[in-house]
């Protein structure tokens, strides 16, 4: 398959920090891509890294062949959209204009609304299933609403990838099964590249075509669900021992406990 | 623009043309509105023409740029708290000023206002230096750093101009007031506000966008860099304009804004006229009360803005509270 977004040899961190040291990544195009990895080990650095927000402290992050580098703010917000962890919800602020936001990257000039962005917008509304919700203010929906209309303002980039880190922490169970089927179902009908950072393992097995794994700022493991989440797997670098069972040939993690830590 | 928010501009540029007019006409002495096209005597011309309209319109135009500091202060620091005044912008302007006097730069109108920008600008870069982690920009950080260096450098203000036994001739720089306001400085204030309205208007899309969190802004296409270099550039040109011909004048930069935002929350693009118009309007009446309240006493301006806005800022918090708690 192609990859759209490819790192090569890649070291990354903050400041002087080396958080990921000579790392190749490729996500291919047109698949839910998803990162997984205990709490530290890189993900949320690979993916600031992916996404041109930090500059690599070596090697090269390219995008559909060209360099991450040559990309101005908004042509790389025209290919990529991101939705970070923990977005501040603004006050006084409907749904149309939060949604609005995302069409920043393709106007020119003092920034109206022409009819083609009023056009997207509606789309991105009703892809997430918000049309009722339309004029009313973010501050008044709730958590896996607000959740939706920040997806909206990311669709209404119109960009092939879109990035997500951690988009179901802090929802519920039924509003996290509603964020991913809907990624899932934005990846069908739009051919969109989703690049996920999850927490749930069998989240990740049943929403992702594509897992990377991290630890320690390596990637330990990339593949299919069924490669990558193995007993191995999850005793080496979750350290946890668990039944890796299949359910409708997914695999999902069963009978979890975390394994005693080896004192060095 | 919507509808409603056309009306509210409109009345608030009402409320603003009669704060200037009540700021000429009232005084120690109150003049009649005839006297502005045919003064009683030549003395009461002069004293229309020649000083009250200079110091109204300067009056206006600080409390816009004032305000109009905080507000982009606030956007880009992601912090309701932050105000150049606080984060001692005002005071490095300040400082900048009397250092430059004492050093035999003698204070003209012009002298005044670069010496007063360069101050700012060196004060505002060490703040920002001073918020900068591993992690990049933190906004908590520049309110701490800001918090305590700028007591730090009113402290020297004051230790100057007191160990030079200078603290009279630099009253206006240390209590704050328009006084001795002249059209020159109303021609550089004029300048001052264009750009920095000017500079607000046309980067008022990524602003907005920038009242989301940082990333997210970034993810939308926003260039953060050469919008904080944007941003600095503009609260340096208001703050340090305002202080070269007020002092240093607390309050509004922090308080207009969040009263605007507390009566109508909403964007920077939503609130941006509302806020220069209240920071004006603001200025303008604080103004007309030092000069009326005690006759032949000017009260001191920056105090009676921390007083009069201290408690419009009290009655709000307690008044959120309640809707809170309700």
């Amino acid at each position: 398959m192609k990859a759209i977004l490819k790192a090569d040899q890649l070291t990354a961190g903050y400041g002087h920090k080396v958080i990921i040291d000579q790392q190749t990544v490729e996500i291919p195009e047109g698949c839910v891509t998803g990162l997984i990895g205990p709490n530290g080990c890189g993900k949320s650095t690979l993916l600031n890294t992916l996404n041109g927000f930090e500059a690599p402290m070596a090697g090269n992050v390219e995008l559909d062949g060209k360099q991450m580098s040559q990309y101005s703010a908004k042509q790389r917000a025209q290919e990529i959209a991101v939705l970070p962890q923990r977005t501040v919800i603004p006050e006084g602020i409907s749904v149309f204009e939060l949604v609005s936001y995302g069409r920043y990257c393709r106007q020119r000039g003092m920034h109206r609304l022409s009819k083609a962005d009023r056009q997207a917008v509606e789309d991105a509304i009703k892809a997430v299933h918000l049309v009722d919700k339309h004029d009313e203010l973010l501050t008044s929906l709730s958590g896996g609403q607000q959740q939706r209309a920040l997806i909206a303002m990311t669709l209404a980039q119109n960009s092939r990838i879109l990035m997500l880190d951690e988009p179901t922490t802090y929802l519920d169970l039924t509003n996290q099964l509603e964020i991913l089927d809907l990624l899932h179902e934005l990846n069908a009908t739009f051919q969109k590249t989703v690049i996920i950072v999850l927490h749930d393992l069998n989240e990740a097995a049943r929403y992702c075509d594509h897992l990377i794994c991290m630890i320690h700022g390596r990637v330990a493991a990339v593949g299919s669900p069924d490669d990558v989440l193995t007993e191995t797997t999850l005793a080496n670098i979750f350290k946890v021992s668990g039944d890796i069972t299949y359910d409708n040939d997914c695999p999902q993690i069963t009978n979890c406990h975390p394994l005693p830590v080896a004192q060095p | 623009m919507t509808h409603r928010t056309m009306v509210v501009c409109v009345a608030l540029v009402a409320v603003v043309l009669i704060a200037i007019l009540l700021d000429i006409f009232g005084g120690t002495r109150w003049y009649s509105v005839s006297d502005l096209w045919r003064p009683s005597t030549k003395l009461v011309g002069e004293v229309i023409w020649q000083i009250r309209v200079p110091r109204a319109l300067a009056a206006a135009m600080t409390g816009m740029l004032l305000a109009l500091a905080g507000l982009l202060l606030q956007t880009v620091s992601h912090n309701p708290l932050a105000d150049p005044s606080i984060i001692g912008v005002n005071a490095g302007a300040n400082l900048a000023m009397i250092v430059g006097e004492l050093l035999g730069i003698s204070l003209t109108i012009l002298n005044a206002f670069w010496l007063s920008l360069v101050g700012a600008l060196l004060a505002f870069v060490v703040v920002i230096g001073l918020s900068m982690s591993g992690h990049g920009f933190n906004p908590l950080r520049l309110l701490l750093g800001g918090t305590i260096f700028s007591g730090f450098i009113s402290s020297i203000s004051y230790a100057v101009s007191f160990i030079t036994n200078t603290t009279q001739q630099f009253r206006v720089l240390l209590v704050g007031g328009f006084s001795g306001a002249n059209y020159q400085q109303v021609l550089l204030l004029g300048i001052a506000v264009i750009v920095v309205l000017g500079g607000a208007v046309m980067f008022q899309t990524e602003l907005t966008l920038l009242g989301l969190d940082s990333k997210t802004s970034v993810g939308l296409g926003v260039s953060f860099k050469r919008l904080m270099i944007v941003a600095v550039v503009l609260v340096v040109l208001a703050a340090g304009s305002s202080v070269a011909v007020a002092g240093n004048i607390g309050f509004i930069g922090l308080g207009i804004p969040q009263i605007v935002n507390f009566v109508h929350p909403g964007s920077f693009k939503s609130n941006l006229a509302a806020v220069a118009l209240c920071g004006s309007g603001f200025m303008l009446i604080a103004d007309l009360i030092a000069k009326t309240a005690i006759s032949s006493v000017e009260l001191p301006l920056s105090a009676l803005s921390a007083i009069v806005g201290g408690v419009v800022l009290f009655i709000i918090v307690a008044f959120r509270k309640e809707a809170v708690g309700a």
